[in-house]
C-alpha cells in the first residue's frame, strides 16, 4: 500500500518532508492518508454537514475544536475552570496563598472584554497606573495589540470602535491581560520563547515537547516608559511585527536558540533556578494541556503541534502568553528551516505507527528513537503502566 | 652548589616582589593586608607569624600565591634562535597595515584622531548601553586585513634558512621554517611531568652520594679490603634504605641504593628521570598520590575503578591496562618484586603510553554537554559531582587547583568564575574605576580605529544568530579595549605603534597620543575573540577584564608572527604536520588540486574557532586551553575535523565546494573528537 498525503499549505517543509518517507501527494478529493491542513479546512472536515467520513488509515493535524486552546479567551476560560474544579475536589494543586494559586499561576490577570469589563476596573483600581495589553481573541500574528496604562484610554477606544464605519469590529471581543513590565532582558532586550509542543491524543493525554526551540528578540531596546507605551517593536516579539522595522536582520531574524539561552542563564544566574525554570515550563504546558483535555472533542484520527509563546519575566518565572494551532512553519533563516525540518520529520515519526503506515488503532506509544528531538512531556498510558510495573523508566517525569 | 641555589632563589624572590608592586592589584592587596596588621589578632611581639596566620585565616595567603601563580605564567618565555627573524617579519606587517590604515584615512578625509564635540559627546554618553543607535556612516570603511591577508604573509614567510634547491613546491607548504613543533604522539605524552620535587632530590641524591665506611682493617690484601668494603657498604645502604620509615611503594620498586640504577637513570634524561622516579615512587600524577596532596577526590583507579590508583597497581595488576604491560614487560600482570628488574627504559615508554593531555586520552569521563540537552542520569550525576568539588576549588581561591579543575570539564554555572579566578580577572573597585575611565577616553576622542571596530562588529556578531543579542555589550568592550594602555605595555613583544597628532586640540599640552592607544589594530573578525564572553557575564566590565586577561596571554599570539611554540607560525606548522603524518591521502588530494590546506582552517586558527563552533562547544575548547595552558589543541582540533571530513573532502576538487563542505560546524562535539583522535594514539 502506498501513503498518501494531502497539504493545503504550499509549503516546502511539508511537501519535502512527505515525499522524503515515499508519500504520493493528492489532492483532497482523493484518498489520502495523512493531511496537513488549515485549520479552515479541518473544520468543515468534521462539520456534521461535510458528511465526511475518515477511515482507520487516516489522520489530520488538527483537532476539531483546536480553538478552545488557541482562542486567547478560551484559553483562559479553560484554564480557571481547571482551576477552579481542582479546587472543588480539594486538590493541592490549587492550594492558594496570599489569594494566589500556588502552582497554577502561570497565565497573568486576564479578562475578556466586554464581557468582564467590571470586573477588569476592579483589579485595575487595586493597582492603578499599572499596564495592562490589550489583544483581539482571535487574531494572531500580533496585529491588532496596544498597551493601556490609564481607563481612560480604554474608554476612548471603546467609544471610537463604536464609530459606525467600523461596526464589524465591536463585534471582535479582546482580553486584556496585566503586562508583565519586567520581562526578563538579554543584551537590554526583551524576548518571548517559541516552544512546539505536539499531542497525539486528549484522552488519554499524550504530549510531547520539542527540545530545539527559539527565542524571538525585539530589535529595539526595551523601555517600560509611558513614552515608549505604543511603540510596538519595544514590547511585541512577533516576527510579523519585528520585521517591518528598520532594524530587522534577516540573517539571524532575531532569533536565538534554546540551548544558547539556556548556556547564557546557567552562566550567569546558576543552574538551580535555570532547572527550576525549564522545569515550569513543562510543568505550565502539561497543565495548560489538563485544562483543554475535557473540552477537546476527541478523535483518533486527529494530532495537533502547538506553538506555546512564553515570556519569561526577570524572576525567572515562565507566563503563558499565548498557544497557536498552526505555529508558522515558514523558515525565515537557515537554522529556522533546519529546524522546522527537523520539527516536521519528528512529527510524524511520533504520529505514524513503526510500519509507516496511518493507523488510527494503533496504541500511539512511539519508540524511543521515534522520539527523535521530541521528549515525552505526559503520556498517561505509560503513566498507569508504569505505575502497575513500578518502573520509573519512560513515565511521566512531571506527574 | 646550595649556595648558587639560594642566591638564584633570592634573586627570583626580588624579582617577584618588584613585579607585584607594580602590579594593578598589589594595591588593594596591600590596604587589605594593612588593614588586618592593625586587628587584634596581629600582635606586635610575634608579629611575622601572627601576620602570616591572619592571612592564612583571611585567604589574603592564597590570593598572594596566585599572584604568584600567574606571575609565572606571565614570564613563561621562549626563546628562539630565530625571534629576530619573526619579530623584523612582525614589524614589517605592522608598517603595512598602518600604511594602509592612512591612506584609507586620507582616501575618505578623515584624520585618525580628533577630539568629539560636545554633542556627539553627549550622544555616545546617552546612548553607551545601545550603541547600535549611535549612528555612524561606516559604509566606506572596510576591514584593515582579514585572515586570508594574513595567511598570505605567514605562506610568504621565507625562512631563516634559505633553501634553494625547493622549486615550485616552494609555495605550497612552510614547512621550510625551522620550528620545531610536536606530533601527534608528543601532545599524548608528557604523562608524569609536574612537580616531583622529592623523587628529583633523591635521583640527585643517588648520583652525588659519598662512600663513608668503617676504617680497614691492616693484614689483609688490600682487594680484599675493598671488596669487603664494598660489601659492607652496600649492606649498610640497603639497611638505612629498609630502615628508612615511609617510602612503601619505592621500597618494594627499588631494589636499594645502586650505583647501577643510578647511573642507569643519569643516562637519561631529566624528564623521563622524573617520569620513572614519579612512576617508582608513587610521587605522579596518580589518583592516591594525588588524593594525598588535597587535587582529587577520589584515590580509585582512573582506568580499572576497582583499586586505589596507586603505582604497584598501575605497574602490576591493573587490568585495564594489562595489554599495555603485556607490550612493554612482556607479561600482563606482574609480581611486585619483577618491577625491580623492569629496565628503565621500557619503565619509560610505558609511562609515556600515558599522556600530554592525559584526561582526554586516557577516554575518562569529562563533563561536556552535548548539543542536544543531554538530562541522563549518568551526566547529572557526574555534573552535580562536578559543581560540588568546582565548589570547594572556588572556595579555597586557589588558581592552580583552576586549572587543575578545567582538564576535567567545567559546569557551565562555575565556568565564569573559574575562569576569573584562574586568570586573576576578579572585578575589584579599582577595576570598575578603570574601565570607566576607558569608556570617559572613547566619550573624549574620536579614533579611526572605533569605526573599524563598529565596521567590524556589524559584520560578525550582528549577524550571527549566537551572538546578536549581544551587539550592544560588545560595542562597549570593543571601543574600551581599543583605549586600554595596559595592553600595549603587557604583550610580550611590543607591537609597533603610532603617535600621532590628535585633530582639534591645540590648545593643551599632550597633542599627541599613542594610536591607538592599546596597540592593536583589529581585523575582520577581531571582535570575535570577546563575544563568547557575552555568555558568561552579564555586566560588561566583569566581561571586559576576562577577555583582556585571555587576550593578553592567549588571543594576541593568533594573529601576530612570532617565533614561539604557541605563536601562530607553529600553529600552523602544527596542523600541516599533523595532516601530512596522518592523512597523507587528503594531503596529495589537497596538493593535486592546489588547494593549500592551511587556507581551509586559518579563519578558525585565528579566531579560536570564535564565531564558527557553537558557543557551548566553544566554550569547552577554552576551558581545555586554559587547562592545558597551550593553544596547541587548536590546530589539533582543526586538523580532526579535517579528517573527519575526509570522505566528503575527496569527492570535492575545488576550494570552493571544500569549503562548503566545511562550513557548518554546528554538529562538532570538541570533547569527543579530540578524546578519539588521542586515544587512537595510546
Amino acid at each position: 500500500m502506498r501513503v498518501t498525503f494531502c497539504t493545503d499549505l504550499d509549503k516546502s517543509v511539508v511537501v519535502s518532508n512527505c515525499e522524503k518517507r515515499g508519500w504520493i501527494q493528492v489532492g483532497p478529493e482523493d484518498e489520502w492518508n495523512v493531511y496537513w491542513a488549515g485549520t479552515m479546512t479541518c473544520r468543515s472536515l468534521f462539520s456534521v454537514d461535510s458528511g465526511y467520513r475518515m477511515n482507520d488509515n487516516q489522520i489530520i493535524n488538527h483537532f476539531p475544536n483546536h480553538y478552545e486552546i488557541s482562542r486567547k479567551d478560551l484559553l483562559v476560560k479553560n484554564i480557571k475552570r481547571y482551576r477552579r474544579d481542582l479546587e472543588k475536589e480539594g486538590n493541592s494543586l490549587a492550594e492558594r496563598g496570599d489569594s494566589k494559586y500556588l502552582h497554577l499561576d502561570f497565565i497573568p490577570t486576564t479578562f475578556v472584554l466586554p464581557a468582564d469589563y467590571n470586573m477588569f476596573v476592579e483589579e485595575y483600581r487595586k493597582a492603578p497606573q499599572s499596564t495592562w495589553i490589550m489583544k483581539p481573541c482571535g487574531r494572531s500574528q500580533g496585529s491588532g495589540i496596544f498597551l493601556i496604562n490609564k481607563l481612560s484610554k480604554l474608554k476612548r477606544w471603546s467609544r471610537e470602535s463604536k464609530t459606525p464605519f467600523q461596526q464589524q469590529l465591536t463585534r471582535e471581543s479582546y482580553v486584556i491581560s496585566k503586562y508583565i513590565d519586567n520581562p526578563l532582558l538579554i543584551g537590554g532586550k526583551k524576548f518571548d520563547l517559541r516552544i512546539y509542543v505536539l499531542v497525539s491524543s486528549f484522552r488519554p493525554l499524550k504530549a510531547y515537547q520539542f527540545r530545539l526551540g527559539f527565542c524571538r528578540f525585539c530589535t529595539v531596546k526595551y523601555d517600560s516608559s509611558v513614552a515608549e507605551l505604543d511603540n510596538m517593536y519595544v514590547h511585541l516579539t512577533n516576527v510579523s511585527v519585528q520585521r517591518h522595522g528598520g532594524e530587522y536582520n534577516s540573517l539571524h531574524g532575531g532569533k536565538m536558540s534554546i540551548q544558547n539561552l539556556r548556556l547564557h542563564l546557567e552562566s550567569t544566574r546558576g543552574k538551580v533556578v535555570t532547572e527550576k525554570l525549564f522545569d515550569q515550563i513543562s510543568w505550565l504546558i502539561i497543565h495548560s494541556l489538563k485544562a483543554i483535555a475535557p473540552v477537546v472533542a476527541t478523535d483518533r484520527h486527529c494530532f495537533e503541534c502547538y506553538g506555546y509563546d512564553i515570556i519569561i519575566d526577570n524572576n525567572l518565572k515562565p507566563w503563558l502568553v499565548e498557544v497557536n494551532a498552526s505555529p508558522s512553519l515558514t523558515s525565515t533563516t537557515a537554522n529556522d528551516r533546519i529546524l522546522k525540518h527537523k520539527l516536521m520529520d519528528n512529527i510524524f515519526s511520533i504520529v505514524v505507527p513503526p510500519s509507516g503506515i496511518p493507523d488510527v488503532r494503533w496504541n500511539k506509544i512511539p519508540t524511543q528513537q521515534a522520539l527523535g528531538d521530541f521528549e515525552i512531556l505526559i503520556d498517561e498510558d505509560l503513566a498507569e503502566n508504569t505505575e502497575n510495573c513500578g518502573s520509573l523508566k519512560n513515565g511521566c517525569k512531571w506527574k | 652548589m646550595e649556595e648558587l641555589k639560594d642566591k638564584s632563589i633570592h634573586h627570583t624572590t626580588i624579582k617577584i616582589c618588584e613585579d607585584l608592586k607594580k602590579s594593578a592589584s598589589f594595591i588593594s592587596l596591600f590596604g587589605d593586608i594593612q588593614k588586618l596588621v592593625v586587628t587584634p589578632s596581629v600582635k606586635s611581639d610575634d608579629f611575622k607569624n601572627t601576620l602570616l596566620k591572619a592571612m592564612q585565616e583571611n585567604g589574603l595567603e592564597s590570593e598572594l600565591k596566585n599572584s604568584i601563580y600567574r606571575w609565572i605564567k606571565t614570564k613563561r618565555k621562549e626563546v628562539s634562535p630565530y625571534d629576530s627573524f619573526f619579530r623584523k617579519a612582525q614589524i614589517h606587517w605592522d608598517k603595512r597595515i598602518h600604511k594602509s590604515l592612512n591612506s584609507m584615512c586620507s582616501e575618505l578625509g578623515i584624520s585618525l584622531a580628533k577630539t568629539r564635540g560636545t554633542s556627539e559627546r553627549e550622544e555616545i554618553l546617552s546612548k553607551w548601553t545601545e550603541l547600535t543607535n549611535f549612528e555612524v556612516d561606516i559604509n566606506k570603511y572596510r576591514p584593515v586585513y582579514a585572515p586570508r591577508d594574513f595567511l598570505e604573509v605567514l605562506i610568504n614567510l621565507r625562512g631563516p634558512i634559505r633553501d634553494k634547491s625547493q622549486g615550485d613546491n616552494a609555495h605550497w607548504e612552510f614547512t621550510q621554517l625551522p620550528l620545531r613543533v610536536k606530533n601527534l604522539a608528543d601532545l599524548v605524552r608528557l604523562g608524569f611531568s609536574p612537580v616531583l620535587h622529592e623523587a628529583d632530590r633523591l635521583a640527585r641524591e643517588g648520583s652525588a652520594m659519598y662512600p663513608i665506611g668503617p676504617e680497614p682493617i691492616l693484614g689483609v690484601p688490600y682487594s680484599m679490603g675493598v671488596s669487603a668494603m664494598k660489601e659492607l657498604l652496600t649492606q649498610e645502604f640497603k639497611n638505612s634504605w629498609h630502615a628508612t620509615p615511609g617510602v612503601r611503594q619505592a621500597k618494594t620498586h627499588i631494589e636499594g641504593p645502586s650505583l647501577k640504577l643510578t647511573k642507569c637513570l643519569l643516562g637519561i634524561n631529566r624528564r623521563d628521570i622524573r617520569m620513572v622516579t614519579g612512576l617508582l615512587t608513587g610521587h605522579c600524577h596518580l589518583s592516591r598520590h594525588l588524593q594525598l596532596i588535597g587535587i582529587a577526590e577520589d584515590p580509585e583507579c582512573r582506568w580499572c575503578l576497582e583499586d586505589e590508583e596507586t603505582s604497584p597497581h598501575v605497574l602490576t595488576e591493573c587490568p585495564a591496562i594489562a595489554r599495555v604491560r603485556e607490550r612493554h614487560f612482556g607479561s600482563s600482570v606482574l609480581n611486585p618484586k619483577d618491577v625491580k628488574s623492569i629496565q628503565l627504559r621500557k619503565l619509560c615508554t610505558f609511562a609515556k603510553e600515558r599522556s600530554f593531555y592525559p584526561e582526554l586520552s586516557r577516554g575518562e569521563q569529562i563533563l561536556a554537554a552535548n548539543n542536544s540537552l543531554s538530562t541522563t542520569q549518568a551526566f547529572t550525576a557526574l555534573e552535580a559531582e562536578r559543581i560540588d568539588l568546582g565548589e570547594k576549588i572556588l572556595a579555597k581561591n586557589y588558581a592552580p587547583l583552576a586549572q587543575e579543575f578545567l582538564k576535567k570539564g567545567c559546569p557551565r554555572c562555575l565556568r565564569a568564575r573559574m575562569w576569573s579566578l584562574l586568570l586573576g580577572s576578579e572585578i575589584k573597585p579599582q577595576h570598575t574605576n578603570y574601565f570607566e575611565m576607558l569608556k570617559e577616553h572613547v566619550l573624549q576622542y574620536d579614533l579611526m580605529t572605533d569605526k573599524l571596530i563598529i565596521k567590524d562588529i556589524n559584520l560578525t556578531a550582528s549577524n550571527d544568530d549566537q551572538y546578536f543579542v549581544f551587539e550592544d555589550v560588545l560595542y562597549q568592550v570593543m571601543l574600551c579595549f581599543s583605549r586600554d594602555n595596559d595592553i600595549l605595555k603587557n604583550l610580550p613583544n611590543q607591537p609597533a605603534f603610532m603617535q600621532v597628532v590628535i585633530k582639534g586640540k591645540h590648545n593643551s599640552v599632550e597633542k599627541t597620543m599613542v594610536f591607538p592607544p592599546s596597540g592593536v589594530i583589529p581585523f575582520h573578525g577581531f571582535s570575535m575573540y570577546a563575544a563568547p564572553f557575552c555568555y558568561l557575564f552579564d555586566k560588561p566590565d566583569e566581561l571586559y577584564f576576562v577577555f583582556r586577561a585571555f587576550y593578553l596571554r592567549y588571543w594576541h599570539k593568533l594573529h601576530r608572527v612570532c617565533a614561539g611554540s604557541q605563536g601562530i607560525v607553529s600553529l600552523c606548522l602544527l596542523y600541516e604536520k599533523l595532516l601530512q603524518c596522518h592523512e597523507p591521502l587528503l594531503w596529495n588530494h589537497f596538493k593535486k588540486y592546489h588547494i593549500h590546506p592551511l587556507r581551509l582552517v586559518i579563519k578558525w586558527i585565528m579566531r579560536a574557532f570564535s564565531g564558527h563552533l557553537p558557543p557551548e562547544q566553544l566554550l569547552t575548547l577554552w576551558d581545555l586551553v586554559l587547562a592545558y595552558d597551550s593553544l596547541e589543541i587548536i590546530p589539533l582540533l582543526a586538523a580532526i575535523i579535517i579528517v573527519f571530513r575526509k570522505d566528503n573532502l575527496l569527492k570535492v576538487t575545488t576550494l570552493q565546494n571544500i569549503e562548503a563542505v566545511l562550513a557548518d560546524l554546528s554538529s562538532v562535539a570538541v570533547i569527543p573528537l579530540l578524546q578519539i583522535a588521542l586515544l587512537k594514539e595510546t
